[in-house]
């Protein structure tokens, strides 16, 4: 099913270019450690179709469009040939809706932009989190969670506020609501960072919505001011379908967990340098997920420990099953390395036993590795609503020994349970580039698909706008029983000046659409013929009668 | 031959090696700087003297934590010969697969279905009609 790959153009030698005697052996390479591997097995499922790329954004003609990755794109419920994806432009610092009503094999942006006029700016510094995120609800509605902000705001001025956009209509109109507004806080100000975790559960009389996101105040507070190194990773809940949001909940306030360094006792809390946390929930149960670390306000000194991108901690979980107002957090893993970013990717299975499967996905390098270099895709599962975790195992199946990084992982799950697990590596590949690799499983991660290549052609990183601040985001998975339509950022027509980045998705076809023909006609003609026909029957007899 | 790294994490050497993530070390990069996420270094890496003709990957390796996910990064290199010409994308396809609904045999045995069921109906209806009256039935009056 894999094209051939495109050869990347490298250097050559030039006549009369210095030549070394032979190259030194040099200090032992130790490879960096890897994950147990996932049983890898033919799965009930095989993807009988696999489409060329789609050029996502192509109605944005400007040349210097530089759009984020569709990390969140998810296909409507009751009508599963309509897929929605998130995305916003760097440039223009604009949230957008897609919308393809084909299955994923064209697109036009919604007629109207999710932010509300006051708060037209959405995007932010984070990287390899979602930026804007989309959630179906019940009732046809979608949810649009952004970050919010106007002029002399955004994320380099503090002052960003969180904003929740819902529609009926696939983007013909939206009704807003303030998650958490920066402008009416007292000073300092806090920056909101958003979105990296957006959740609807609708299992009760109206949708319970969960938005995910950080605060800090490093931008606004002054050098000596007690809110300057403090930092919150909090879920704001709304009960009534996003009209309204109450309180935010600050998970670090529910950790109770302590972590050791030099003899010293620190709180263990969720960390926030790029975006957490990442949230999933159904049937009553939320839970967030992130990787962790010392409060900012409080990390032991340099000369013990090295921050928390230097230093292995474990990936945490909050639990709540009372729509967020008490949480239990658990640490979900060992130590490990989460250099790539801690992006998760969850979801719920109906497999797999009476409660179902909840399944995460994030990338991670064993704690006990010798560099943070490579990593795996790394798999949870829970058959007791999140009580209790299964060890990870990597359902990336390259060889570790080749020592390729596999990071960004994205994950939605198939009404019938199927299981999508996307990320991008760099196997066999050279230079900046990246390829979407694609896995999934069709009995609740028991087993999972041999892995494949999904991108049309590699992504050359070294040409779009993200290479500027090193603002990535992962690819996106909606998933539907027939398909699972898989997205990523794309800057294949990036000049040298323009930086242009597009969305590109492809479309890994299981089984037939469904006939779109209205069939309904057909039937009751079928039907009223049958009655013709018996009426005919019946005629004849009764004339047979009449003339014996 | 001239070598471009970027991003690698600062404070711990770079390893430029040959052909694979153990191989030979063909050049060290002592520490890049400034910073890791800033830092960049160009450097002539000597090509040794008993390397086959044909293309080659450079790996650089580095021993650290912070945030230098990506390592070994590699490059291709294409020693007395030229990069070869790019395969043909495969075809794939432009359109999904969609079920063509009901077929015309379909459609024939729902009508012949509805015209047994009216039958059945119908001849239902006339047994019943056909019954005699019961005898706790009124009687007829008598002249």
């Amino acid at each position: 099913m894999n094209p051939p790959r495109q050869a990347t153009p490298g250097g050559q030698t030039t006549p009369g270019a210095e030549e070394a005697p032979g190259g030194q052996p040099g200090s032992q390479f130790r490879p960096t450690g890897a994950f147990p591997k996932a049983r890898f097995a033919r799965q009930d499922a095989e993807v009988e179709r696999l489409t060329g790329g789609v050029h996502m954004t192509k109605e944005e003609l400007a040349p210097t469009r530089g759009f984020t990755g569709p990390t969140s794109m998810e296909a409507d419920p009751d009508n599963p040939r309509v897929v929605v994806a998130a995305t916003a432009d760097l440039r223009t610092r604009r949230c957008r809706l897609l919308v393809s009503r084909d299955a994923g094999l064209t697109w036009t942006f919604s007629k109207e932009s999710p932010s509300p006029a006051d708060y037209p700016f959405c995007t932010n510094t984070t990287s390899g989190v979602a930026q804007p995120q989309v959630a179906w609800g019940s009732g046809g509605t979608l949810y649009y969670a952004m970050q919010a902000y106007g002029d002399r705001e955004g994320p380099r001025d503090g002052k960003t506020s969180v904003v929740l956009a819902r529609t009926t209509n696939l983007g013909e109109t939206w009704t807003t609501t303030l998650v958490d507004d920066a402008r009416a806080q007292p000073d300092p100000k806090p920056e909101n960072t958003c979105c990296p975790g957006l959740v609807v559960d609708s299992s009760g009389a109206q949708d319970a919505v969960y938005v995910g996101y950080s605060r800090d105040w490093s931008a606004t507070a002054g050098k000596d001011h007690p809110l300057k190194e403090k930092q919150e990773v909090v879920v704001s809940v709304s009960t009534d379908g996003g009209k309204s949001f109450g309180k935010r909940i600050n998970l670090n306030d529910h950790s109770k967990l302590t972590m050791t360094v030099a003899g010293q006792s620190y709180p263990l809390h969720f960390q926030t340098a790029f975006g957490r946390p990442f949230l999933t929930a159904h049937d009553g149960v939320v839970m967030a997920v992130g990787d962790s670390g010392p409060p900012a306000d409080n990390e032991p000194p340099d000369e013990v420990y090295k921050g928390i991108f230097g230093e292995a901690d474990p990936m945490l979980i909050a639990r709540s099953t009372d729509q967020g107002s008490t949480w239990t957090v658990s640490e979900l893993s060992s130590p490990v390395y989460t250099a790539a970013g801690a992006h998760t990717g969850m979801g719920w299975s109906p497999e797999g036993g009476p409660d179902g499967t909840f399944v995460l996905a994030y990338s991670a390098t064993p704690g006990d590795t010798s560099s943070a270099s490579r990593s795996d895709i790394v798999v949870r599962r829970s058959t007791d609503k999140g009580v209790t975790w299964t060890d990870p195992v990597a359902v990336n199946d390259d060889d570790p020994k080749d020592q390729y990084s596999n990071f960004y992982p994205q994950l939605d799950v198939a009404p019938n349970g199927r299981i999508d697990v996307i990320w991008q590596d760099n196997r066999g590949v050279t230079d900046y580039v990246a390829e979407v690799r694609y896995t999934y499983s069709t009995d609740s991660g028991q087993t999972w698909a041999p892995n494949m290549a999904v991108t049309d052609k590699p992504i050359n990183y070294l040409g779009g706008i993200s290479i500027n601040s090193d603002i990535y985001q992962p690819p996106g998975v909606a998933s539907t029983n027939a398909f699972a339509a898989i997205a990523w950022a794309d800057p294949r027509f990036a000049g040298g000046e323009t930086q242009t980045q597009d969305n590109f998705n492809v479309v890994a076809q299981f089984s037939p659409l469904p006939s779109e023909d209205n069939n309904t006609l057909r039937f009751f003609a079928a039907g009223l013929g049958g009655l013709v026909l018996a009426g005919i029957v019946l005629l004849g007899i009764q004339l047979a009668r009449r003339t014996r | 031959m001239e070598v471009f790294g970027s991003d690698f994490a600062k404070g711990k050497p770079v390893h430029i090696r040959l052909d694979a993530p153990d191989g030979r070390i063909l050049y060290t990069h002592p520490d890049p700087q400034p910073s890791t996420m800033t830092s960049q270094f160009t450097v002539q890496v000597p090509v040794p003297a008993d390397i086959s003709p044909g293309p080659h990957v450079l790996l650089a390796t580095q021993e650290h934590y912070d945030m230098n996910i990506g390592i070994p990064a590699r490059a291709t290199m294409y020693v007395n010969s030229s990069p070869p010409v790019a395969p043909l994308p495969t075809d794939r396809a432009a359109v999904l697969e969609v079920s063509g609904g009901p077929n015309a045999a379909s459609y024939v045995l729902i009508g012949l279905g509805g015209a047994a069921a009216a039958l059945l109906v119908a001849a239902a209806a006339r047994a019943i009609a056909a019954r005699p009256p019961s005898a706790g039935g009124a009687e007829g009056v008598k002249t």
